[in-house]
């Protein structure tokens, strides 16, 4: 009886060596993540899909919700850059938009993220977009951008431009509504591309006032689309959040808005969207955002990040990106499988069109109140 | 002896309000005097002014809003005020399985949260909602409701909401009203109408302007219903309110709005307490 026990033990033991081991060799490293709770699954997919052919490398999620305060990866960064610490607990920066980049550069500076090497990260080379601020320190790894969101079963060619989309509008009365800036990032792109077409390139980057001044040609020509656009109980209507003009288009109420790509083909893959929605980009685009992994420059496990990094852009990676979150891949989709491909209706980006108009934005969510959503 | 006595009385007492009363102190009053204050501020110079109720009050979209709340609570107070009346006489005089149901199911839409039940209006009510796809069904007609977007689509989900909270109140009133004084007149020949406008009108009709305060208080400064139901513009005050604190982040112009639909409230308010202070003269119960 007493032997048993004791070969019990032993055996039970060397088990849990035989599964420890190789956890106890392997280089283990934080990713900081951050956004909805999508974010936080579509990490644990891509790190177990990683693991099973990576024994010597183990990442570890600090995962935060979006929301919650300010993120503690980026202040932590922040405050050791400018105490000159020489090492940080934190391997991976994930989930980098733009303005999270601007932050490092302004506060910090570029030179605490590492520059990315592209030896360490040979599938560097077929990702297809690169960040604004810093493209050769952050790999763009995911992107949402906002599309047009047009029912195919009405619409047989949507608008390749935004004259035409103009154009369109005005031959298909109230058939096209775009939701309250002010209540979601959809109707807001449709608003800022509209001013910020007719305006220099480099204000759509820019929070100088300046700009306000000549916002009024962009006013004008939303004031000229107002009476064309979505109307019921008599009256032009302005959607309220992303969500109010997708509902009008499932309905069939309207057959085209702007929305976001990630939103819409989810909704799609689940039956709230009919399989007739599909998406369309203008030119000029309408703006999204790419979001990118960065690497402190002060990390000790750059060797093990990079080589999860190179995962993250893999197309095995990619095609769990896609199916987990709807996210745009970042690499060319033809390396996709067609099951997946059919999840993203045939959408590629390679360059995105980003709006950082700082407190610019909330003004002039304010202007079109007080101008265009008054309109009888 | 005596004075000790009622010294400590008074002394226990004051100890057992002041718990309450600091608490209202610290998460009322304080941060009531503090919106005052922030409303009387010019958002540019930080000086002493009045341009942010200028601003609300003469700017179109904001006095758009303000009207367009008034009417909205106003036609609220009167449907539902005549509507709870009729359920509250229907339920309390009359006398059989079908009132008896009625005074029991009234009540359901309080429980329902008010998110919840504002999309099943919504889902009923939108032009494409079920309404349309009966008739659509039924009649082969495509006919659109219209009331989304509208004062017409507010003002009925309100109905919808607010009618058990007053009949609730008002049959607690009429309930109140002596059986046997009704008996003594109808016993020396007074009509049906006639025990109505001289009796149970005068005698449930504190009880009725007391509800009706309370609907209009709960509806001046609503937010769900008016922002999934009513349009971008107008506005009643409370998503504006919002749209003015969250996506403008005017802060000063926020708290004059605050402070506005705080005064509208507490003039009712006071109008509640002044009421419901006056004995009522036929009252026979002690109040």
């Amino acid at each position: 009886m007493r032997r048993r026990t004791v070969l019990c033990t032993v055996l039970v033991v060397a088990m849990a060596m035989i599964g420890v081991l190789p956890a106890l060799g392997a280089t283990k490293i934080n990713l900081y993540s951050n956004g909805s709770d999508n974010v936080r699954v579509q990490w644990e997919a891509l790190i177990e899909a990683f693991s099973k052919t990576n024994k010597d490398v183990q990442v570890v999620q600090q995962y935060q919700a979006s929301g919650a305060g300010t993120r503690t990866d980026l202040t932590k960064l922040i405050a050791a850059w400018n105490a000159g610490q020489k090492d940080i607990d934190i391997d991976i920066m994930a989930d980098m938009g733009e303005s999270e980049m601007n932050q490092i550069k302004t506060q910090a500076s570029l030179d605490a993220l590492l520059k990315l090497d592209a030896k360490q990260l040979p599938n560097w080379a077929g990702v297809l977009s690169k960040s604004i601020i810093a493209p050769d320190r952050a790999l763009v790894y995911r992107g949402t951008a906002v599309f047009l969101a047009y029912n195919s079963a009405y619409v047989k060619t949507p608008p390749k431009t935004e004259d035409e989309l103009h154009a369109w509008i005005k031959a298909n009365p109230g058939k096209f509504a775009y939701n309250d800036p002010g209540t979601g990032g959809a109707g807001s792109a449709f608003v800022t591309t509209t001013i910020y077409n007719l305006l220099p390139a480099e204000a759509l980057q820019s929070a100088e006032e300046r700009w306000m001044e000549r916002w009024f040609a962009g006013l004008a020509v939303l004031k000229d689309l107002h009476p064309y656009l979505y109307k019921a109980s008599g009256k032009v209507q302005y959607t309220v959040k992303n969500q109010g003009s997708l509902d009008l288009l499932a309905d069939g109420s309207i057959w085209m808005c702007p929305a976001w790509a990630d939103m819409t083909l989810d909704q799609k893959s689940k039956g709230l969207l009919p399989a007739s929605i599909k998406l369309a980009q203008i030119e000029p685009s309408l703006t999204g955002t790419p979001t990118s992994c960065v690497i402190p420059a002060m990390s000790k496990n750059a060797a093990a990040a990079y080589k999860f990094l190179n995962f993250v852009v893999s197309v095995q990676a990619q095609d769990l990106l896609v199916q987990n979150m709807k996210a745009i891949p970042v690499i060319d989709t033809k390396k996709l499988p067609p099951a997946t491909l059919e999840l993203l209706s045939g959408l590629q980006m390679k360059n995105y069109r980003i709006a950082a108009l700082g407190g610019l934005g909330t003004k002039l969510n304010q202007r079109w109140t007080q101008e265009i959503a008054i309109l009888p | 002896m005596a004075d000790k006595q009622q010294w400590k009385q008074k002394a226990f007492g004051l100890a057992l309000v002041m718990p309450s009363f600091l608490v209202i102190c610290l998460l009322v009053v304080y941060p009531i005097t503090r919106s005052v204050a922030l409303s009387f501020t010019d958002p540019a110079t930080r000086a002493f002014s009045l341009v942010n109720y200028r601003q609300i009050f003469t700017e179109p979209f904001m006095s758009g809003n303000i009207t367009y709340t008034l009417v909205i609570v106003a036609f609220t107070v009167l449907i539902v005020g005549v509507l709870s009346y009729l359920l509250s006489l229907y339920i309390t005089f009359t006398d059989g399985w079908f009132s008896r149901t009625i005074a029991k199911l009234y009540i359901i839409p309080r429980f329902i949260p008010t998110i919840v039940a504002v999309y099943a209006i919504l889902n009923v009510i939108k032009d494409t909602g079920a309404l349309n796809r009966i008739v659509l069904a039924l009649f082969g007609v495509d006919w659109k409701p219209s009331l989304m977007y509208t004062q017409k689509g507010i003002i009925l989900s309100n109905v919808w909401f607010n009618i058990p909270f007053s009949t609730m109140l008002i049959s607690a009133g009429l309930q109140g009203i002596p059986r046997s004084i009704i008996e003594s007149a109808r016993d020396v020949g007074a009509g049906k109408l006639r025990v109505f406008l001289s009796m149970i009108l005068p005698l449930s009709f504190n009880d009725f302007l007391i509800a009706m305060t309370f609907v209009f208080m709960g509806n001046v400064a609503a937010f769900t219903t008016p922002y999934l139901i009513g349009a971008r513009s107008p506005m009643m005050l409370g998503v504006a309110l919002q749209q003015e604190f969250s996506t403008f982040q005017n802060m000063e112009r926020s708290a004059a709005i605050s402070v506005f639909l705080f005064l509208l409230s507490s003039l009712m308010g006071g109008f509640y307490i002044y009421k419901s202070m006056k004995a009522n003269k036929w009252d026979v119960t002690d109040r």
